[in-house]
C-alpha cells in the first residue's frame, strides 16, 4: 500500500516532459493539476475565470499564480480535496482568486517536501530544530479569499521573505491565516480581513513577524501567539502586532477552537519579545489581551502600550503557569481593566479563567461573505518578489478607525 | 490549538487499551506518508457529510453473558442515534428499541421509554458517535503521532489510531474505504463497529427530540 502510495505520488509529481513554459493558462480541472509541472522558473500559471476543483501544486521558483477575477476564479476542494494552492519554490505567489472547502489548507507555502517532492506542513519528527530545514526564502499571498477551508485558509510554513496582504481569510476550522516554523520569519501580515474563524490569525514558532493594519473581527479568538514543541524554533519572539481593528471576536456561528477559546482578541502563549501598540481592541467579550504560557515557554519582554481599549470582558489578562512565569512584561496602558488590576510590570499572576466556549458550527457551514476587490489591473507579467522584505516602524503606526476595512468594496 | 486536534482521533483509540495482534495485518505497521495522513485526517469529516449511517456495535464476545449489539441508525450532527439494542448471548439476546446520545440512552419502546446514564457495558456504545467530527484531523500531526498504517485487507486500508501518550499502546483500528470509514475495532475483540452505508436508515422516533433536549 505505502509503495503504492509513493508510486502514484512519483505520478502525480513528475514531469509531463513537456518544456517549461513561461505562460500556462488555466481553463479546466485537467489544466490546473498539470499547470505546476509545466510552468517554468519565472513563470505565471494565469487561472480564467471559472469553478475549479482538485488541487495545484507549484515547485519552481520565482512563480506567479494569478488568478484573472478574484470572486470569479474559485478553486473548490467540495469537501473531498485537501490542499487548493501548495507552492514550495523560493519568491513564490498567489494572487486574486478564491479558495473554498479544502480539508486542509486553501493555500500552502511551505518550505518543506516530502520524498516526492511534494509540499508538506512538517515531517513526521515534530520539534527537532537541529533538523529542520534551512527556510525557503520569498513569497507573497494577497487579494486572495480564503473561505471555508478545514484547517488554515493561508498556512506559511518554514518560509521566510513573505508578505500576507488584501487578503480575506474566514471560516477556518483553525485560523484564517497561519504563519509557523521560522526562526525568523521576516514577514509581513498586512491588511487583510479576518472573520468568522476558530482563529483570525495565528503565528507558531514564528519569530519577527509584523501585524499590521489588520481587521480581525468576529472570530472566536482574533490572533494567538504561541510557542510549542509540535514545530521547530520555539519559542516565538519580536512579534509586533500594530495598528489593527481586534473587535469583537464573540461569533458563535464559527467553528469551535480546539482549546475552547472564545471571547478573546489576542492570545500571547510563551511568547517573548512580543509588542501589541496602537491597536483598536474592543468588544471582546471575554480578554483584550490575555498573556500566558505554554507548556514550559514562559512569556517575557511583553510589551503593551497605546492601545485603544472598549468594552471587553477584561483589557488585559496576567496568568502565566507556575513554572513559566517569565519577566520583564509591561502594561503600560492607563485606564484598562486588567488582571491582576493595575497590571504595569512583572505583575503577580491574575486569576482569569477561560468561561466555557458556547457551541460553534462546521468549517463548512460558515456564511461566505461579501466579495472583496481584487487586483486592479491583471497582465501576464510574472512578480518579481526580493528574497527578504522591509517590515514597518511600529513607533510609526497609529490607532486605526473602527471601520478599518469593513467595507467590502 | 493544535495539541488538542492531535488528541481527538486519540480519544477514539482510548476504547481499548489491551494488547492483541492483529490477524493478516501488520503488528507494529508502517510510519504514515502524507497522503495516508490525508486519508485518516479526513475519515471522521467526510462521514459527518452525510443526513445519517446505519452502524452495528457489537460489544463482547459473542456468546458472553454481557454481549451487546447495537443496530442504530446514526444523525452525526445531532449526534443522536436510534435503533435496536439486543443483549446477551448471540443464541439467547433479547431485543428492544434503543436511542441514544453521548449523555445517555434510553430503551424500551413507544410509550414506555426509560431514559439511563451509560454504565457498565453500554458505556462503549456512544463511540459511535466519534466516528464523526465537524473537522478534518491535522494531517502534518498525525504523521508526527504513533498512527500506524497495517496494511490492507478486504480491500480496507487498516491503521492503527494514535494515543495520546504516543506510545503505540492503542489497540483501535480504524477500516477505511479511501476516505470513508467501514469500521472501527480492537485487536482484543472487545468491540466492533460496521458502518452499513447500503442500508436504509430506520425512521426517527418521536421520542429521540426529547431524550436530547
Amino acid at each position: 500500500m505505502t509503495a503504492g502510495l509513493i508510486a502514484l505520488g512519483l505520478t502525480g509529481c513528475g514531469s509531463t516532459g513537456a518544456d517549461p513554459q513561461q505562460l500556462v493558462r488555466v481553463t479546466n480541472d485537467d489544466e490546473l493539476a498539470e499547470a505546476g509541472s509545466l510552468v517554468a522558473d519565472g513563470g505565471l500559471i494565469l487561472i480564467e475565470e471559472g469553478t475549479y476543483h482538485g488541487t495545484l501544486q507549484v515547485s519552481a521558483d520565482d512563480v506567479t499564480v494569478r488568478g484573472a477575477d478574484r470572486g470569479a476564479v474559485i478553486l473548490d476542494g467540495e469537501l473531498d480535496a485537501s490542499s487548493g494552492i501548495v507552492g514550495t519554490g523560493e519568491r513564490f505567489t498567489v494572487e486574486n482568486l478564491t479558495v473554498r472547502n479544502y480539508l486542509q489548507n486553501g493555500v500552502l507555502v511551505t518550505g518543506v517536501t516530502d520524498e516526492n517532492g511534494a509540499g508538506v506542513a512538517r515531517g513526521p519528527d515534530g520539534y527537532l530544530p537541529d533538523a529542520a530545514p534551512d527556510p525557503v526564502p520569498g513569497y507573497l499571498v494577497q487579494y486572495v479569499t480564503a473561505e471555508n477551508n478545514g484547517l488554515y485558509g493561508i498556512y506559511a510554513f518554514n518560509r521566510t521573505g513573505g508578505i500576507i496582504r488584501d487578503n480575506l481569510a474566514t471560516g477556518g476550522s483553525d485560523s484564517g491565516i497561519y504563519v509557523g516554523q521560522c526562526e525568523s520569519c521576516n514577514a509581513l501580515v498586512e491588511n487583510n480581513v479576518m472573520q468568522w474563524s476558530a482563529v483570525g490569525l495565528e503565528l507558531a514558532n514564528a519569530s519577527d513577524v509584523t501585524v499590521a493594519g489588520n481587521r480581525i473581527v468576529e472570530n472566536r479568538i482574533g490572533i494567538t501567539v504561541l510557542s510549542n514543541y509540535l514545530e521547530a524554533h520555539g519559542p516565538t519572539k519580536n512579534t509586533v502586532i500594530a495598528g489593527n481593528v481586534i473587535s469583537n471576536n464573540n461569533t458563535a456561528e464559527t467553528p469551535e477552537h480546539a482549546n475552547g477559546a472564545f471571547g478573546t482578541g489576542v492570545g500571547l502563549s510563551g511568547t517573548v519579545g512580543a509588542r501589541v501598540t496602537a491597536n483598536r481592541i474592543e468588544g471582546n467579550d471575554n480578554v483584550g489581551v490575555w498573556i500566558t504560557s505554554s507548556e514550559d515557554f514562559a512569556p517575557s519582554d511583553t510589551t503593551l502600550e497605546n492601545n485603544a481599549w472598549a468594552e471587553n470582558g477584561l483589557d488585559v489578562s496576567f496568568t502565566p503557569s507556575a513554572n513559566a512565569t517569565g519577566e520583564n512584561n509591561c502594561v503600560a496602558e492607563n485606564g484598562a481593566v486588567t488582571d491582576p488590576a493595575g497590571i504595569r510590570c512583572d505583575p503577580g499572576p491574575g486569576t482569569y479563567v477561560q468561561p466555557t466556549a458556547p457551541t460553534g458550527i462546521s468549517f463548512a457551514k460558515v456564511a461566505l461573505p461579501p466579495e472583496r476587490p481584487g487586483l486592479e489591473t491583471v497582465d501576464e507579467t510574472p512578480r518579481e518578489l526580493p528574497d527578504t522584505i522591509e517590515r514597518p516602524d511600529p513607533a510609526s503606526i497609529e490607532i486605526p478607525a473602527a471601520d478599518l476595512l469593513e467595507a467590502a468594496s | 490549538m493544535r495539541r488538542a486536534a492531535s488528541v481527538a482521533l486519540s480519544l477514539v483509540a482510548s476504547v481499548a487499551l489491551l494488547a492483541g495482534c492483529a490477524g493478516g495485518l501488520s503488528d507494529e505497521g508502517e510510519a504514515l506518508t502524507p497522503e495516508q495522513a490525508e486519508q485518516l485526517a479526513n475519515a471522521r469529516f467526510q462521514l459527518s457529510t452525510v443526513d445519517t449511517f446505519v452502524a452495528e456495535i457489537s460489544v463482547g464476545a459473542d456468546d458472553a453473558t454481557d454481549h451487546l449489539v447495537a443496530r442504530v441508525t446514526v444523525d452525526p450532527e445531532n449526534h443522536v442515534a436510534w435503533g435496536t439494542l439486543s443483549r446477551g448471548p448471540e443464541k439467547l439476546a433479547v431485543d428492544t428499541e434503543i436511542i441514544m446520545s453521548p449523555e445517555l440512552y434510553a430503551t424500551g419502546g413507544e410509550g414506555a421509554w426509560q431514559a439511563q446514564d451509560w454504565s457498565g457495558e453500554t458505556a462503549t456504545l456512544p463511540i459511535v458517535f466519534s466516528l464523526s467530527t465537524d473537522r478534518p484531523e491535522n494531517a502534518s500531526l498525525l504523521r508526527q503521532s504513533d498512527a500506524r498504517f497495517l496494511g490492507s485487507e478486504d480491500d480496507l486500508d487498516v491503521f492503527r489510531l494514535p494515543t495520546e501518550s504516543g506510545d503505540g499502546s492503542s489497540t483501535s483500528r480504524l477500516w477505511l474505504d479511501g476516505n470513508r470509514i467501514s469500521r472501527l475495532d480492537t485487536t482484543t475483540g472487545a468491540l466492533t463497529i460496521d458502518v452499513d452505508r447500503d442500508a436504509d436508515p430506520d425512521p426517527r422516533p418521536d421520542a429521540v427530540d426529547e431524550l436530547v433536549q
